[in-house]
C-alpha cells in the first residue's frame, strides 16, 4: 500500500494496467503480442521526444517546439535524400539541424535568460515557417527515393524504431539518475537560486538539455521519415502537446525538481494502448475520441499525484512523531 | 533635462513606434495599404485573435496561461451556431455566450478547486474541449443564414474588437477586480495575506476569458457566416503571441490590455504586409516567431 504513494510512477503504472486490463476484457483482439507492438511503435518518435522533454521539465522548463523541429528536420532529411545525398549524409544533416534548433532554443533560454514558453512558442512558428519554405511552394510531401530503402525497411518494416527509443530512454534514465548533470538538472528545476548558490552552472546545464532536446527531437525526424516512406511538412503537427501529456502523466513535475523518463515511456505507452484499444473498438472520430480521453486522463492524473504527494507527506510527518 | 528624466517611458511606447514605422513604410510603398478594403480586410483579420487576446492578457498577468481558447471559441460557436441556423437567433447568441463562460468556470475550478498548474488543466481543457465540439458537430459546418451579418458586416469586427479592448483596460486599470489580478500575479502570497482572494479573482479571470471566447465566436461566425470545428486551429497561439509581442510579462504581474492592442496591430499588420509586398505567405510564420523573440528581448533590455 505505502509503494502506491512512495512511487511516483504508481498513478501511471495504475493507468496502464488498468487500460490493459479493461481493454483486454472488453475488447476482442486486443490481446496480440505482435499487433500491441505494432501499435507502440507507432508511438516510438513520441517516445523520443518525451524522453528530451522529461529532461527540460524536469529542470522547470517547456519546450514546445519539439513537433516543429521534428518538422523541419524531416523535411530537410527528405530534400536532401530527394536532391540525390547519401543516406547517412542526410541523416547526420537532419541531425545537425535539430541540434541547431535546441542550440537555438538554449541559446535564448540559458543565456538571453528569456521565459522558456516564450522562446520555444516563437521557434515552434519558425522551425515550421521554415519547413514549409525549404519544402517548396505548395509541396506538402516529398517522396523519399529508393536510396532511403534501407531506412525505411529498418523503421517501417521492423522494430528498430522501438529499440532506439529504447536505447534513447535508458540513455536518458542514465543520464538523469546516474551523472552529475542529472542531479544539476533537478536542482535547477527545484530551485534555481539554491543551485547557482551551490556552484552549479545553471546556464550550461539549460543549454545542454534544449541541446540534447533538440537533437533528439532530429532523430525522431528521420524516424518519421523512414516510417511514412516520405517528408511531410506537418510531420510532427501537435506532437509536443502529446508528448508533454505523455510526460505529465508519467509523473515528472511541471514545476519542475521531480522526473522519471520510465514515467515517461510508461505515459507515451498508456497512450500508444489508448489508441490501440479505441481503434480496435471501430468507433468512428477515433482521433476525437482519443483526444478526449488524453484530456481527462491527464486532468486525472496530474490530481491523482497530488493526492499521493499528499499521502506520502502525512505518512512522512506521521513517522516523524 | 530633469524634466526628460522624471517623465517615465511607457512600456509599450517602443513596439508602438515599430507598429506606426511598419505602417509608415507599407502606407509610403503600397498604396493599397491605406485603401478602406485593405484597412477593412485588416478590421476583420484581427477581430477573433484580438478579443482572444484581451482575455489571455489578464490571464497572463494573473501568472496562468490559457491554451484551451480557441477550443473554447469553437464550441461555444458549434453550440451557439446550431440554434442560429435552427432560426432561433437570440437564443443562439445567449447559448454561444454561455458555453463560452462554462468552458471558463471548468478551467477555473480545476485551477483553484483542483489547484492544478493552469498549464496542464487547459490542456487538459484543450483535449476535451476540441474533441467536444467537433463531436458535437459532428465535423459538419455550420451555415448561419446571414443572421449575424450585422457584427460581421464592414468595420464592425474592428469596431467590436476596439470595444473589447477599451472595456478590457478600463476593468485592468480602473476596477478593483483590474488591481487584485496584478496584485495575485505579481505575489500570489502577499496578495492573499492582503485579504485578496487568489481563488475567486482566478476563477473571475478563467471565466472572463471563456466569455470572451464566445463573443469572438459570435464575432467569426458573423464575418464567415458559416463555422467548422478546425477554423481557429491557429487562434490560441496567435493570442498568446499578440500578449507576449505587447509586452506582458509570462511570469504574471506586469502587462497591459494597449500593450496586447499594439501586439495584435503587429501581427496583424505584418500577415497583411506579407500579402501586399507579394512575401511568400510562408515565410509569415517564420516572421512572427522571429518577432516574438525581438519583443521578449526588448523587454528585457527595457528592464534594465
Amino acid at each position: 500500500m505505502r509503494l502506491l504513494y512512495t512511487v511516483k510512477e504508481s498513478p501511471v503504472i495504475v493507468l496502464c494496467v488498468g487500460l490493459f486490463v479493461c481493454f483486454a476484457l472488453w475488447v476482442p483482439n486486443f490481446v496480440d503480442g505482435f499487433g500491441i507492438l505494432d501499435d507502440v511503435k507507432q508511438y516510438a518518435s513520441y517516445a523520443i521526444l518525451a524522453v528530451g522533454l522529461t529532461l527540460i521539465i524536469g529542470s522547470a522548463g517547456i519546450d514546445i517546439s519539439v513537433g516543429s523541429v521534428l518538422g523541419f528536420s524531416t523535411v530537410l532529411f527528405g530534400c536532401a535524400m530527394a536532391r540525390g545525398a547519401g543516406l547517412l549524409q542526410a541523416s547526420l544533416l537532419a541531425l545537425f539541424a535539430g541540434t541547431v534548433w535546441g542550440a537555438i532554443n538554449g541559446f535564448f533560454v540559458a543565456k538571453i535568460k528569456l521565459q522558456p514558453i516564450v522562446v520555444t512558442l516563437s521557434s515552434m512558428a519558425a522551425a515550421r515557417g521554415l519547413a514549409y519554405v525549404i519544402a517548396g511552394q505548395g509541396i506538402s510531401s516529398i517522396p523519399l527515393p529508393a536510396s532511403a530503402s534501407g531506412l525505411v525497411n529498418m523503421t517501417y518494416g521492423s522494430y528498430a524504431p522501438l529499440l532506439l527509443a529504447l536505447i534513447v530512454a535508458v540513455g536518458g534514465w542514465l543520464l538523469l539518475a546516474k551523472t552529475p548533470l542529472g542531479r544539476y538538472i533537478l536542482a535547477v528545476g527545484s530551485n534555481e537560486e539554491a543551485a547557482r548558490f551551490s556552484g552549479i552552472d545553471v546556464a550550461a546545464t539549460k543549454y545542454s538539455i534544449y541541446v540534447i532536446t533538440g537533437f533528439l527531437a532530429g532523430l525522431a525526424g528521420i524516424v518519421t521519415a523512414g516510417m511514412m516512406n516520405t517528408a511531410i511538412t506537418d510531420a510532427g503537427l501537435g506532437y509536443e502537446f502529446e508528448a508533454i501529456t505523455a510526460v505529465l502523466i508519467g509523473g515528472t513535475s511541471i514545476s519542475g525538481g521531480e522526473a522519471t523518463v520510465l514515467g515517461s515511456i510508461l505515459g507515451v505507452v498508456a497512450v500508444s494502448l489508448l489508441n490501440r484499444g479505441l481503434g480496435l473498438l471501430g468507433i468512428n472520430d477515433l482521433e476525437l475520441w482519443r483526444m478526449l480521453c488524453l484530456g481527462v486522463i491527464l486532468i486525472v492524473s496530474v490530481l491523482l499525484d497530488q493526492l499521493r504527494k499528499r499521502a506520502a507527506r502525512i505518512s512522512a510527518r506521521a513517522q516523524a512523531a | 533635462m530633469e524634466v526628460i528624466r522624471k517623465y517615465k517611458m511607457p512600456r509599450e511606447l517602443p513596439i508602438l513606434l515599430f507598429l506606426i514605422a511598419m505602417c509608415a513604410v507599407l502606407a509610403t510603398t503600397k498604396s493599397t495599404f491605406l485603401s478602406s478594403d485593405n484597412l477593412r480586410a485588416m478590421g476583420t483579420d484581427a477581430a477573433g485573435i484580438g478579443i482572444l487576446a484581451v482575455g489571455m492578457t489578464a490571464v497572463i498577468i494573473t501568472g496562468g496561461i490559457d491554451l484551451s481558447v480557441a477550443a473554447m471559441l469553437a464550441l461555444s460557436a458549434l453550440v451557439g451556431g446550431g440554434l442560429i441556423s435552427g432560426g432561433q437567433t437570440a437564443a443562439g447568441c445567449g447559448a454561444t455566450l454561455a458555453t463560452g463562460v462554462a468552458c471558463g468556470a471548468f478551467n477555473g475550478g480545476l485551477i483553484t478547486l483542483g489547484r492544478m498548474p493552469p498549464i496542464i488543466a487547459t490542456l487538459g481543457a484543450l483535449y476535451i474541449i476540441q474533441s467536444t465540439a467537433t463531436l458535437y458537430s459532428g465535423g459538419q459546418v455550420v451555415y448561419i443564414d446571414n443572421r449575424l451579418s450585422l457584427l460581421g458586416g464592414g468595420f464592425v469586427p474592428l469596431v467590436v474588437t476596439l470595444m473589447v479592448f477599451v472595456a478590457g483596460h478600463v476593468v485592468m486599470r480602473f476596477t478593483r477586480l483590474g488591481r487584485h489580478v496584478y496584485a495575485i500575479g505579481g505575489n500570489e502570497e502577499s496578495a492573499r495575506l492582503a485579504g485578496i482572494s487568489p481563488a475567486r479573482i482566478k476563477m473571475a479571470v478563467y471565466m472572463g476569458a471563456g466569455l470572451l471566447a464566445g463573443l469572438a465566436a459570435l464575432v467569426t461566425m458573423g464575418i464567415n457566416n458559416t463555422f467548422q470545428a478546425n477554423d481557429v486551429s491557429d487562434y490560441m497561439l496567435g493570442a498568446i503571441a499578440a500578449v507576449v509581442i505587447g509586452g506582458t510579462s509570462i511570469m504574471g504581474g506586469e502587462g497591459s490590455v494597449p500593450g496586447t492592442m499594439i501586439g495584435v496591430g503587429i501581427s496583424t499588420v505584418l500577415r497583411n504586409g506579407a500579402i501586399l509586398v507579394g512575401l511568400d505567405a510562408r515565410w509569415t510564420q517564420a516572421v512572427i516567431g522571429a518577432a516574438i523573440v525581438i519583443a521578449a528581448i526588448a523587454d528585457r533590455l527595457r528592464r534594465r
